[in-house]
Parts: structure tokens; C-alpha cells; sequence
């Protein structure tokens, strides 16, 4: 079964609304329900019934847009519908001016977190773990954090009983809603026939796809995975999957997937016998060697120019570091030879930064 | 749908026909067969037949189509074919009659050892058949189910999950249970009881505009606003009432604002009170949304019938959007009264459990009925077939909202089609339609508009098809559901009935492919005027084609001797093509020696050709072996020479028209056979649709598009028959064009779903004596005889009368004011009739003569006519709105922006000058930055209301001056005047009384005869485009019909009893009277206004006295100022502006 986080509903909710205000009302035209209704607003619409019916409502909030949006004219927590009740942080939020008709500005501050669906449930996720471990002493709150991302890195799909020791043994019992909560059962689409497989290299799910032929076992989700390993093989194949669980779209997206360049990274080094550590100072670096001597970012952009803006702008919590290290996977030079070269001349920031692949930086480091 | 029995699927359909009219009338053929299964009452109500009417109710609902020779023949046919193929089979049974088939009559003889069996097989059909249940199941939410999106060559799975959640409760069932409670009575006096209770209400919410019920009905004074009258035909007058009396089928009609909406609001909730169900057709699924937000306030149990195919959804929910985007925010952050009842967004999609998935979710076509799921084994374990199933949230989803709550409501509000719309398998056990469940269970069903909903029925007696050139066409569905699968190794299936589909399945895309050629090269090779535009878009028969080759244009023009001959001619021609024709196709491989089989008297096809028999025998042979030939031939090059010397074999004997060139003789020939050819083909495969869906070759029949399969089964069929031909039309929006054709048919005479709602079924032996709901039809305008679209030939049983005769729109008042030609003063600007490269620039010369200037004349009407009061213009189409405003916006841009223009495709950017028909009810509340409203008269549904929402004069007309800018005339290609007078002449047969001692055969023949003059009349209509010059005697129901229209539109501005200023500016209104000679009049029908004008002073003088005083109270307010109407040269000078 899906969750669907009152969360990030809220924040589609807005992110639909102001959709709807530029592209349709901006453009003279009138909101209509049929297929020229925004993908951001009739997802958010359909979260909104799904959360309806997971919090007992008898009204289907999120049949019909007109009627969300009469509704959004008031504060979240006078809908009726529990999740949005407080304590729920954006209770007190009002969507829609109703006398001008214009998207509140609460309501833009809302839909200007995170991008697509996926990319908020990550935020969302980060921001829980970041809350949840803020009950930790300072001193454990680091170690902890690594020892989180490591584990749903390393286990993408993961027995229950495995994750429940995971959250015992780890001490994270404090917590282990929040832990749980980046995972969920395994999707029945993922399944072939009763029987879900998991990829040999990252340990995801192959997902059935349409292309028997090229694909007879399926295709792993993971972008990275499959730019560095064109062929999907099987790890082992799990027919009894009710007490297996996978990690959530958005973590397989934003935290697996740049995740196992990290792990590559972080067990090159550590077999080195370098003193080496995950997530340093809760995400200052990806990877921290000899403290604070060497920060390791890996940045999977696939724009080198992109990336060379983004860190022209702000290298966030790198600076620490006394060496800063922007690894990429090698998979985007066999894609663009010149990415390493582009990455070097767009980049204008004061801070002084190396660019290598992900293979340089573990032969570097580790010899 | 009714269960078929068991035995219905192993005895052929003929059969049970031979078994009822033998044993229930004693006959001993099939003679009258078409007749009696033609459904209509005259037959079947009568004493000789009646003991068939059930027979014949159960027949037609198991989908035995009898209703004319042709069917027949096609049934006992099939039952000769059926005998033939399996009388090899072990277990072959013989059916029990002996039908002949080389007796015309269809003589049948019963077999020996079967009266048992025909006994049981008459008490089958007799006993009744029950509803069919459904079977299907809901899905199980603990396991996860899939939805299937896409075609069905490239689908989408998407895998729900919704275990974890707590099952919400099943959906409610309608009750079948409930029975009709007979006649009703309501004393005005609890009406106005309710009024005051109303009023009362309304005092509770002074946010909201008050309905202010009681002065509605009473004046200050105490007297009564309006009257309500009930006719005394034996005084010959119309008496007040105090009671209005519902039973059975009553007709009640009112001008427009004298208090029909007030009294059926009134009404309903009296009703409601009472604890009567009442269901209510209204013009449009707006206007049921607009009275549901009142009645809701006024805490009436109300819900809404809508239809609900995912299309029928958006199309209304996109409606409703309208609505709510009227003003500058375009409805952000508003909502309207019964949107909750329109919603499209489907809540199984948050359950999606790969959102980021390939499939999208199918929001707009939601999986409600048809989610896949494996179903479990006795050991629990999933099957392997995955079956149908519904969705378990059709209990507490928003989208199903609207008839989830309608099982249980007390009044319900919808549109006329929406009756013919399935009740989901959700709410219901059995297959069921709404229209079945209101004549089972409602108390009073009360059509609003009737006259309109009459024609909307009309209409849907017009079933469509494209043939080729779109994803929608029955040969692209040939292709998916036939051939593809067939090449795909789906070849199992060899029965010679699929084989001969196969067949003519694809000689029907050769056809097609064709005529589609024939028609590009055509407008490739002559890209201006070519002799087929005039059947570009049109409908087109061979006959329309024969006579376009071979007949004088002005048939009715000529001398009344010369007219029959041609008429004549024109018949021989038709009937002898038609028979080689058939010859040709339908015996491919013959090689006949002599005409025999040839379906034409030779005789008289002789005598009206002019030709010898000896010569007509021998030409159809050869024109038989050349198409023959040109069928078999795959060569294009080899095909053309053929086709030259087939042309030339015909002209041999039948002349082209002289003033053909050569050129245009080729062109109109080629698609003759182009057109006669591909109908003839798709008439063969479209017959055999059930068998190959009962085959499994389609999922369901590829020709739908009219009336259900199930309505037409309980209206008769259509008096036309199936009266069937095809339209082209030509795609220039690319630069490669591209072409569809179409198939146009009528079916069925659904109009009298209105005349028999009250008894439908009466014929139904489950369902007699349970009685059925009180009917009534209220409209403004469907009492005119020589309307035969909108006449309602039932009572009036009810008129509504404005108490005082000092209306306000005694001072109405009308003026043919043609616009100068500004290029030649002498003359005068005619828009209708005008040739085509003409008629842009001749509106746009109009809209100046208004608009131009420092004191635009188009301003100055919002001042010197009740000022305040706004001017509409009236034009055909929503091109010419377009027109309009485009013009103003060049040449005035300042006044542009205060001329409202309506259209179906408002523009992007739009500043709140355009609007659509859905908003049009709000400009009554709009700021006053508008002067003038232009739209096209057809635009607006009934029921539209265009008052003013507040101040002193609150309901009076927003409209004061309306001008007709151009003269109202239909598209040429459209049916509505044909389907208008099938409707009429289907109702008229239907009640139709024969006289006691008439046979079986009497009735055969009166429908035969009523058949007869209609075929004649629609021939005569569908032989040439629609134009009025055209039209001969059918000029007085062409004019009854669009002046019903017209009077609509004036009525428009006379809301709440107000005067209005008509103008008439187009000089086609009234031609003679421009005429430089002062001394020329107009003739009797030359002029629309003085046919508009002798139309209701015949009905002013009708004989009956009390139909008499309804026409007065009806279009007195009409015909006075029609009568003064200044600027017209009557032709009886009885005029001022004649002296």
C-alpha cells in the first residue's frame, strides 16, 4: 500500500495551484478538468483523495478541482480532514486569496519546496531524519546519520526481519518510524508473475519491463546502476516477498542511486586503510578522509555546466574540508569525454576545488 | 437487457416468430411481420393484435429485428442458413417450422411432433422476460488489482494496491421495488403555502438573492399573476383552475415569464414534501445543475442523472468550468452548486504503486468497471485468468458521487439523453437502464422545454459511422479487431460467417480506398470549383448523385405534368442502378444470361426511360459484367478504362443532364459507383455486427452513435427504416489533405420515448399493472402544427396565462430595416442567399452600417428602446461571431470590447469579450461594461435565461432590441428538418387510431402507407442540399421550424413580461419588399416574416375553439407587432407601412 504523507500533499496541493495560476489562468484560459489540467495539480488532487481515505473522511476531497480549490480558500486545518489538523506544521496555511483569486503567499513559499513529487518526498525524508535525530546527543546524531544512510545504501531492498535488527541493533528505536518510513512492501508491479528479483550490482529491484527480449529479467531503476552496468544480472530471486521491503522512490532516487558511487568510494578506501567516514558532520561531505583533511562530493549532473553554476554558487558544507574533491562517475566521460574539462572552466568559485572520476579519486587515495 | 432463455440461443429468431404470430393471430405467414414488430401503438394497442404486443415486446428485446421486408428477409435467410450448417451436426434438432422461402408472404407450415415446443416457446415469450443480472463482482482490496490504460495494441498495466485500508462500505442499489402512486393533485393553494415557507427560508440568508416565491404569484393587490387553465372541450373553453391535476400524459403549456419555471420549482418541492419521486429532463445538465443549487437550498431531496461515458463527463464537466470561469479569475479558487457532482479525478490513482511508473493513470477513463484481477482458487491461491472486476471505492469516491446518491434520492434533475444511460453495475444487480427505472418506479417525470427535448431525440435517431480516414473508423477497427489478430495467429476461428466477414471486410477497405482516391484526385486536379462540392459534408445518397447527373435541377419548378415524368424517370434510374448494382456485387462470379434475378420491373423502367425492354435487358447485363469487372480488376489503369466504358454503356441509355461538360459527367459518374459501392458493402457488414461481436470478433458493435440498442428496442423503429448514405468530408487544415467518409443512418423513432414514458411498459408481462409515472411536457413554444420538430400534438392540458393584459409587451415591436448597399445605395445587402465568396464581406458591410460613425447606431439602441436594456445580434454560426468581432476589433477597437461575442473556442488571452453558452446566464450579474452580445441563434439552450440579477427590475429581459443580422436558415447538410418530420410522422402513425374491425392486414397497410408518404418526402429532401428556394410545398414546416427558433430568441427579450424591439436586417427576410418598384409586394412566400405571420393567423383562426384561445394566448404577443412590422410590403396591404 501506498503512504501518502500529509506532508507533501500540502506542498503539491501548492505547487498545483500555482501551476494552475501561471499556465492556465496566466494564459486567459478557464481551469478545466480534463487534460488540460496540470500534472502537478491532478496528482496532488489524487494524493488528496488517497489521504481522505486513509484518514477515514466520508468526502472525497480530491475528486474535482473546483472544489479543492473553494475549499483551499481556507486554512488547511479547517478541511475536515484529519491530516491536516494540528499539529500538522502547515495547519494554519491558506492556499487561495478567495477575493482576488490569486494563489496566497504562503502558498507560493509551499510550492517552492522541492521540484518534482520525488525530489519533496526526499527533502521530506531528509528533514524527518534530521528531526528525528535531533532527540540524539550531538555527539551520536553524526554517527547515527551515517550509519542510516549507509544501511538503506547498502540494503535498497531489505528483509523485515532484517531492517527491524537493523533498527534494534543500531540503536534507532527511538526513531524507527522515521526509518521505517523510507521504506515500503514491494510493489506488485515490480513482480514478475509472484516472484520479485534484485539487481546484482546495487541490490534493487529489476522491474518487469515491456522489452522481454532485450530486457528477459527486468531492468533496474537506478540510473547510476545501469549507466556502469549496461546488462542487468540477477542477485537472487525472492518468492516470498510479504516480509520484504524496498526503499521509496524518491530514496532510490536521491540517496541509493548517488549513494553507490559513495560506498564504491568510502570501501576502496577503507580497505586502503584510510581513515575514512561516511556522511561527515551529518552530510557535510559524501565522504570525509582523515577528518576534516579531505571532503569527497560525489555529483552525478549530467550538464557539467550545470554543475559548474551550482558550485559557483555555494558549495555548502565542503568548505570545512581543507581538500575538496567533486568526484563524478566515470559512466558521464564515456558519455561526454569533455566533462571533466567543461566541469573546470565553468566553474568560477573562490573555494579551490579538484574534479576527478570517481576511479581517480579511489586510485589516488587508496595507493 | 432482458435474459435471453436458454432455448432462444439453439432455435433460429424466425422460428419464434413463426410460433407467436401462428399461435397469438392465428396467421399462417410473415406477411405482416414487419408491421407488428415495428413497435408502434396503433398496431400493437389494438384489439386484432394485442394478444402479439407481448410477443413482440419480448422479440424486439432479444434483438430480433423485423421491422421492415428487408429485415425479414435477412432473418428467415439467417434461419434457412442456420438449418444448412448444422444439419451435419450430431445433435442437430430441426427447428419446428417450414418456412417457404419463394412465397413473398414467407408461407410457414408446422413440422410435426413440435406443438409442445411451440407451445412452450410462446409461453416463453408471452410470460415475460426479467431484467439480465450482471454478475460482476467487486474487487478485492486486500489483493493488489490492475488497471488497464491505452489501446489495446499498446497497453498500459498499472498495478493498485489498497490493502491496508478499511474497505468502504458498498455502494446503496436502486429500489425496483417502488410503484408508481398513480394520479396526483395539487391545490395552488399548498403551492402557495410553499411559496410563503419559501420566502420565509430565503429571509434566513440575506447573502443569497431572494426568491421572493409569493409575489410571484400574487400581485400586492391579492390578485393572481398568472392563471392556470384547464381546457373544457365541451364548452369550447379554457376555465381556471384551482387544482392541477396530474394523470397520465399531460401537456402543459406558457409563454415565457408567465410563471412555468415558478410553478414547476413550486411544484417539486411539494412534491418533495409529499414523498413523490419526480424526475425532471431539463434543456441542458447546466440549467439541472442551476435549479439542483436552488432546490438544495430549499432542502429538496434532489440528485442529478447525468450521462456518464467518460467523453459525456468531460463534455459536462468542461461545461461547468465555463460556468465557474466567468469572471477575470477564470475560477481560480471558486466552485458552483453541484460540482461535487461533476468531478473526473479518480482516487484509485493515489494508490498507484509505481506513480513514477510508464503507464500514466487514467483519470479521465477510469477503471470503475473493469479492474483485472485474478480471482481466488478454493485453496486460496490466485487463478490464472484474470476477470472484470468493479472498483471497491464506487462507495465513497467523488467521481461516482452523482449516481451513487441518485439511488436514493426523491427528485432527480438531468437531461432527456441522460435517460438513456446504463445505471452502473454498482447500483444495480441487473442491467438496467434509467429510462427502464423511472417508467418502473417514478411517480411523475416532468420534461421542461419539451419541444427541445423532442428534437434533441429527433436528432438521436441519426446514427453516424466514419468509414475510413480516422482512428475512429469502422475500418481501422477492422483492422484492430479482425485482421490484425488474424495475422497474428488468432486464425482459429473458421466458421463460414467469420470467413465471409474476412471477405467483405476487406473488399470493404478496397471500396473504401476507392472512392477516398477518386475523391483527392478530384480535389487535387480541380482544387477550385469542382461538381462535388455541393456533396462535400452533405449527405449522400446514390439517389443524390443520380439526380445531380441525370435530373434537372428545379424539379419543383416545372409544370406539373413535366414534374411527375421526371419524378418518374428519376425512380427508374434509381431502381434499375440499384439492381445491376446489387447484381454486381452480390454475385460476384455470376454470368447472367437474363434479367430475372435483376430486382426492377422491366416494364416500367421501359416505359419511364422512354427506352424498349428488349434494349433495357441487354444494357443491364452489360453494365453488370463491366462493374463486375471493375470490382474484380486490381489494376488502377485497367480499373479507369473499365470504368470509361461502363459510363459510356449507361449514358447510352440514360442521358446525362445536358448542361454537364464532359469532365463534370466523368467526375459525377465515378462517384456514383464509388458511392453506391462502398454503401452496399458497408451495408453488408454491418449487418452481420452482432454475430461477429456474439463471435467475439468485436467487443461490441463498431455502428452505435444514435439511440442505445436497448431504447431503440422499446421505441418503434423508424417509419424511414434505415434510410442510409454517406457524407465526405475533406481535411484541409494540413498540407496534405486528407479525407473521411462517413455513414450516416436513422434508427428508431426515439421522440416517442416522451408519448409512452407514462406506459412503456405496458407490453411487458413482468412489468404490467404496475402502472407508470404521470408524464408532463411544459414548454413556450411546442404548440405550432406546422412545426413538425417542436409541435406537441398531445392536449394542452395546462395553459398558463398572465392574469393582466396589459403586459408590457403589447408595446413590442418589429422592423424589417434592410442596410443600404454602400456601394450601390439603390440596393440593399442580402447576407442569405448570396453567393459564398460574397456573404463575408457582405456581414461585414452589416456589422459597419451598425457600428460605424461617431454615434454608432448599435449604442444609440441601448438608449432609445427602455433604456438600459442591452442589443443582441443574431447571426447562424460561430464563424460569423468570429467574424464579427474580428471586423470591430479593426475597425472600432474602441467599441469592440463592449460587444460580447459567444463561441465554443474562446481565444487564448481572452478580456472577457468572448464567453461561452455555459456563461452566457451570467451576464445578468456581469459590471455594466458590455453593450451588445452576439451569438448565433442555435447557441443558446432553452432554458438560458438573460435577466437582470438585481436592482428594480430583477427577471426583466437584460435584452431589449434583438436584430436579426442575417436570416436564420440550417447548414445545408443538416438532417434536422428530415429528422424532424420522421419523428412527426412516427408519432403520427403511433396514434394513429385504426377502427375496431381492422385486420392484421388493414394495419400492414396503413404502415406501409404512412411509410410510403414519408420515403417520398425525404427522398425529395435528401436529394438536394437544404435551401429554403429549393423546398416547394415543404417551405410551411421549413419555416415552422426555424420560426419556433425565432420566436425562442424574441421570447428571450420578453422575460417577465417585457416589451421587445425586434429588427430584421438581412434583406432576404423580406425581398420584394426593396424592390425599386415601390409597387411590388411580397408574395405569400416569398418573405419569411409574411409566412411567420400567416402561420399564426391560421392558428388565430384555428377551428377547434379551445386550441383557438391557446394559439392567441401563446403568440398573440407575437403576431401583433409581426403584423405591424414596419418596412414590409405585405401582400394584403393590410399594413401602415403599406398605405
Amino acid at each position: 500500500m501506498t503512504a501518502v504523507s500529509g506532508e507533501a500533499t500540502a506542498i503539491l496541493l501548492a505547487k498545483g495551484f500555482c501551476d494552475i495560476f501561471h499556465s492556465v489562468v496566466g494564459e486567459g484560459a478557464t481551469i478545466h478538468q480534463d487534460a488540460s489540467l496540470p500534472q502537478s495539480a491532478r496528482r496532488a488532487l489524487t494524493l488528496l483523495s488517497g489521504l481522505a481515505l486513509l484518514d477515514g473522511c466520508e468526502i472525497d476531497f480530491g475528486a474535482n478541482i473546483h472544489e479543492a480549490m473553494e475549499r483551499a480558500c481556507m486554512p488547511l486545518k479547517d478541511w475536515g480532514l484529519p491530516s491536516f489538523a494540528p499539529p500538522f506544521s502547515y495547519a494554519e496555511v491558506t492556499l487561495i486569496d478567495r477575493d482576488l483569486g490569486v494563489p496566497t503567499e504562503e502558498c507560493h513559499e509551499l510550492a517552492s519546496y522541492g521540484g518534482s513529487e520525488v525530489a519533496l518526498l526526499e527533502e521530506i525524508h531528509h528533514e524527518q531524519l534530521r528531526r528525528a535525530l535531533s532527540t540524539y546527543r550531538a555527539k551520536e546524531r553524526s554517527r547515527a546519520y551515517t550509519g542510516i544512510r549507509e544501511f538503506v545504501v547498502r540494503n535498497p531492498v531489505v528483509s523485515y526481519g532484517d531492517l527491524q535488527r537493523f533498527i534494534n541493533e543500531g540503536g534507532h528505536v527511538a526513531i524507527a518510524n522515521t526509518v521505517m518510513s523510507f521504506y515500503r512492501p514491494l510493489p506488485a508491479a515490480a513482480l514478475e508473475g509472484e516472484v520479485a528479483r534484485r539487481c546484482a550490482w546495487c541490490g534493487s529491484l529489476l522491474w518487469p519491463v515491456r522489452d522481454k527480449q532485450s530486457f528477459p529479467e527486468g531492468r533496474c531503476r537506478i540510473s547510476q546502476c545501469r549507466l556502469e552496468n549496461p546488462r542487468p544480472r540477477v542477485r537472487d530471486r525472492l518468492s516470498d516477498t510479504t516480509g520484504w521491503r524496498t526503499a521509496t522512490a524518491s530514496i532510490l532516487q536521491y540517496w541509493v542511486g548517488p549513494g553507490l558511487d559513495e560506498i564504491r568510494i568510502y570501501d576502496a578506501l577503507k580497505q586502503a586503510g584510510r581513515e575514512v567516514v561516511l556522511y561527515p558532520q551529518s552530510d557535510a561531505a559524501d565522504i570525509g578522509v582523515d577528518r576534516l583533511q579531505i571532503g569527497i562530493d560525489v555529483k552525478t549532473y549530467a550538464s557539467p555546466v550545470l554543475l559548474g553554476h551550482k558550485l559557483t554558487r555555494s558549495i555548502g558544507r565542503l568548505s570545512l574540508f581543507r581538500r575538496k574533491i567533486i568526484a563524478v562517475p566515470d559512466g558521464k566521460l564515456a558519455l561526454n569525454r569533455h566533462y571533466l574539462d567543461q566541469l573546470r572552466d565553468t566553474y568560477r568559485g573562490e573555494e579551490s576545488l579538484e574534479f576527478v572520476t570517481v576511479s581517480a579519486v579511489i586510485e589516488e587515495l587508496s595507493a | 437487457m432482458r435474459e435471453r432463455p436458454q432455448s432462444f440461443k439453439s432455435i433460429p429468431a424466425a422460428h419464434w416468430i413463426c410460433a407467436a404470430v401462428d399461435r397469438l393471430l392465428g396467421e399462417r405467414d410473415l406477411a405482416n411481420v414487419p408491421a407488428l414488430m415495428s413497435g408502434f401503438g396503433v398496431v400493437l394497442d389494438h384489439p386484432r393484435a394485442q394478444a402479439f404486443a407481448p410477443a413482440a415486446f419480448a422479440l424486439r428485446h432479444l434483438g430480433v429485428d423485423a421491422a421492415s421486408e428487408i429485415m425479414l428477409r435477412q432473418v428467415v435467410h439467417d434461419a434457412l442458413l442456420w438449418e444448412e450448417t448444422h444439419r451435419e451436426e450430431d445433435d442437430f434438432v430441426e427447428p419446428p417450422y417450414e418456412i417457404d422461402l419463394e412465397d413473398p408472404r414467407y408461407s410457414f407450415r408446422l413440422r410435426d411432433g413440435f406443438d409442445h415446443l411451440v407451445g412452450e416457446m410462446v409461453e416463453t415469450l408471452t410470460g415475460g422476460l426479467p431484467f439480465r443480472r450482471h454478475g460482476r463482482d467487486y474487487a478485492d482490496s486486500s489483493r493488489p488489482m490492475a488497471v488497464v490504460a491505452g489501446t489495446a495494441e499498446a497497453e498500459e498495466r498499472i498495478t493498485v494496491d489498497l490493502s491496508g485500508i478499511d474497505d468502504p462500505p458498498r455502494p446503496p442499489r436502486h429500489d425496483f421495488e417502488r410503484r408508481p402512486r398513480g394520479a396526483i393533485e395539487v391545490p395552488l393553494a399548498e403551492l402557495e403555502a410553499i411559496a410563503e415557507e419559501m420566502d420565509a427560508r430565503d429571509r434566513l440568508d440575506p447573502e443569497r438573492p431572494r426568491g421572493n416565491w409569493a409575489s410571484r404569484l400574487r400581485e400586492a393587490t391579492g390578485e393572481r399573476k398568472f392563471h392556470v387553465l384547464v381546457p373544457n372541450r365541451a364548452e369550447g373553453a379554457l376555465r381556471e383552475t384551482e387544482v392541477i391535476r396530474l394523470d397520465g400524459l399531460k401537456h402543459l403549456i406558457g409563454l415565457p415569464g408567465t410563471g412555468k419555471t415558478t410553478l414547476i420549482v413550486l411544484l417539486l418541492v411539494w412534491l418533495d414534501r409529499a414523498d413523490y419521486r419526480t424526475v425532471v429532463l431539463l434543456p441542458s445538465i447546466e440549467a439541472s445543475l442551476n435549479l439542483l443549487g436552488d432546490l438544495r437550498f430549499y432542502e429538496a431531496d434532489v440528485g442529478l442523472l447525468v450521462g456518464q461515458s467518460p467523453q459525456t463527463r468531460i463534455d459536462h464537466a468542461r461545461k461547468l468550468a465555463e460556468r465557474i470561469g466567468t469572471d477575470e479569475t477564470r475560477g481560480f479558487g471558486k466552485s458552483a452548486p453541484g460540482a461535487d457532482l461533476m468531478s473526473l479525478n479518480c482516487a484509485l490513482g493515489a494508490f498507484d504503486t509505481d506513480p513514477q511508473g510508464e503507464g500514466e493513470f487514467p483519470h479521465l477513463m477510469p477503471p470503475c468497471t473493469n479492474l483485472r484481477q485474478r480471482k481466488l482458487k478454493k485453496d486460496g491461491e490466485p487463478g490464472k485468468l484474470e476477470g472484470e472486476r468493479l472498483c471497491p471505492l464506487a462507495g465513497w469516491c467523488g467521481r461516482l458521487k452523482a449516481p451513487r446518491e441518485l439511488t436514493g434520492h426523491r427528485i432527480w434533475l438531468g437531461h432527456v439523453l441522460s435517460t438513456d444511460t446504463k445505471i452502473g453495475p454498482h447500483f444495480s444487480d441487473w442491467e438496467i437502464r434509467y429510462y427502464e427505472a423511472i417508467a418502473m418506479t417514478a411517480d411523475l417525470v416532468i420534461v421542461d422545454e419539451a419541444d427541445g427535448a423532442q428534437a434533441t431525440l429527433d436528432a438521436k435517431a441519426i446514427a453516424s459511422l466514419d468509414l475510413t480516414g480516422s482512428v475512429e473508423s469502422y475500418e481501422h477497427k477492422l483492422m484492430s479487431d479482425l485482421f490484425v489478430p488474424f495475422s497474428a495467429g488468432r486464425n482459429y476461428n473458421t466458421a463460414t460467417n467469420v470467413q465471409q466477414y474476412i471477405t467483405a471486410a476487406s473488399d470493404f477497405s478496397r471500396l473504401n480506398h476507392n472512392l477516398v482516391v477518386l475523391l483527392q484526385h478530384i480535389h487535387r486536379d480541380t482544387p477550385g470549383a469542382n461538381p462535388l462540392d455541393r456533396f462535400k459534408d452533405t449527405f449522400v445518397t446514390g439517389n443524390n448523385v443520380i439526380s445531380a447527373l441525370f435530373c434537372p435541377d428545379e424539379v419543383f419548378s416545372l409544370p406539373p405534368e413535366e414534374r411527375v415524368k421526371e419524378e418518374r424517370r428519376f425512380n427508374a434510374i434509381r431502381t434499375y442502378w440499384d439492381a445491376c448494382a446489387e447484381a454486381a456485387m452480390f454475385r460476384r462470379s455470376d454470368d447472367d444470361e437474363d434479367i430475372e434475378a435483376y430486382a426492377f420491373n422491366p416494364e416500367r423502367v421501359a416505359s419511364a426511360l422512354e427506352s424498349d425492354r428488349d434494349r433495357l435487358e441487354k444494357t443491364a447485363l452489360r453494365i453488370t459484367r463491366f462493374l463486375r469487372k471493375w470490382l474484380a480488376e486490381p489494376l488502377p489503369s485497367k480499373k479507369g478504362s473499365i470504368l470509361i466504358e461502363l459510363r459510356q454503356v449507361v449514358f447510352e441509355l440514360v442521358s446525362p443532364k445536358e448542361e454537364l461538360g464532359p469532365g463534370e459527367r466523368a467526375v459525377l459518374f465515378n462517384f456514383l459507383v464509388g458511392a453506391t459501392t462502398v454503401i452496399m458493402q458497408f451495408q453488408t457488414l454491418i449487418r452481420a455486427q452482432q454475430a461477429m461481436t456474439a463471435e467475439g470478433i468485436h467487443h461490441e458493435p463498431p455502428f452505435r452513435g444514435g439511440i442505445s440498442k436497448e431504447l431503440g428496442q422499446v421505441v418503434p423503429e423508424s417509419l424511414i427504416g434505415r434510410l442510409s448514405g454517406i457524407r465526405y468530408h475533406l481535411n484541409q487544415t494540413t498540407a496534405r489533405p486528407s479525407i473521411t467518409l462517413q455513414y450516416v443512418s436513422f434508427r428508431g423513432a426515439p421522440r416517442l420515448l416522451l408519448y409512452r414514458l407514462h406506459e412503456l411498459l405496458r407490453h411487458d408481462s413482468l412489468n404490467q399493472g404496475r402502472g407508470g409515472p404521470n408524464v408532463l411536457l411544459a414548454s413556450a413554444t411546442s404548440f405550432l402544427e406546422e412545426s413538425p420538430t417542436f409541435h406537441i400534438p398531445v392536449g394542452p392540458d395546462l395553459i398558463l396565462r398572465h392574469a393582466s393584459e396589459t403586459d408590457g409587451w403589447a408595446d413590442s415591436e418589429y422592423h424589417f430595416a434592410p442596410i443600404p448597399d454602400p456601394e450601390n445605395p439603390t440596393r440593399y445587402l442580402r447576407y442569405s442567399g448570396a453567393p459564398l465568396a460574397k456573404r463575408d464581406y457582405i456581414l461585414r458591410k452589416m456589422i459597419d452600417h451598425y457600428f460605424r460613425g461617431a454615434a454608432p447606431l448599435a449604442v444609440a439602441m441601448t438608449q432609445d428602446f427602455d433604456p438600459g436594456r442591452k442589443v443582441a445580434f443574431v447571426v447562424n454560426s460561430y464563424d460569423q461571431v468570429r467574424l464579427f468581432k474580428d471586423h470591430l476589433r479593426r475597425t472600432s477597437p474602441a467599441l469592440a470590447a463592449r460587444v460580447i461575442g459567444v463561441t465554443n473556442r474562446p481565444p487564448s488571452g481572452n478580456e472577457g469579450d468572448w464567453i461561452t453558452a455555459a456563461q452566457v446566464e451570467r451576464l445578468g450579474s456581469r459590471p455594466d461594461d458590455w453593450d451588445v452580445l452576439v451569438f448565433p441563434m442555435k447557441a443558446l439552450s432553452r432554458g438560458v435565461n438573460i435577466v437582470f440579477e438585481n436592482g428594480d427590475r430583477r427577471r426583466d429581459a437584460l435584452l431589449g432590441t434583438v436584430v436579426f443580422l442575417t436570416r436564420p436558415h440550417p447548414a445545408i447538410e443538416s438532417l434536422d428538418l428530415v429528422a424532424g418530420l420522421a419523428g412527426s410522422s412516427a408519432l403520427g402513425f403511433d396514434q394513429f387510431v385504426l377502427p375496431e374491425g381492422a385486420t392484421v392486414s388493414d394495419m400492414t397497410e396503413a404502415w406501409r402507407a404512412a411509410r410510403g408518404d414519408l420515403m417520398q418526402t425525404t427522398r425529395r429532401l435528401l436529394r438536394y442540399p437544404l435551401q429554403a428556394s429549393r423546398l416547394g410545398p415543404l417551405a410551411r414546416p421549413f419555416t415552422g421550424d426555424i420560426m419556433v427558433d425565432v420566436l425562442q430568441t424574441i421570447g428571450r427579450a420578453m422575460r417577465n413580461g417585457c416589451k421587445a424591439r425586434v429588427v430584421f436586417a438581412d434583406s432576404a427576410w423580406a425581398p420584394n419588399s426593396v424592390h425599386p418598384d415601390p409597387l411590388r409586394r411580397e408574395g405569400r412566400t416569398s418573405s419569411m416574416i409574411v409566412l411567420m405571420r400567416d402561420i399564426l393567423r391560421q392558428r388565430m383562426n384555428d377551428p377547434d375553439p379551445v386550441n383557438r384561445e391557446i394559439y392567441h394566448a401563446l403568440y398573440d404577443p407575437f403576431l401583433h407587432p409581426l403584423e405591424t412590422c414596419r418596412g414590409v410590403r405585405f401582400p394584403d396591404g393590410e399594413t401602415a407601412s403599406d398605405e
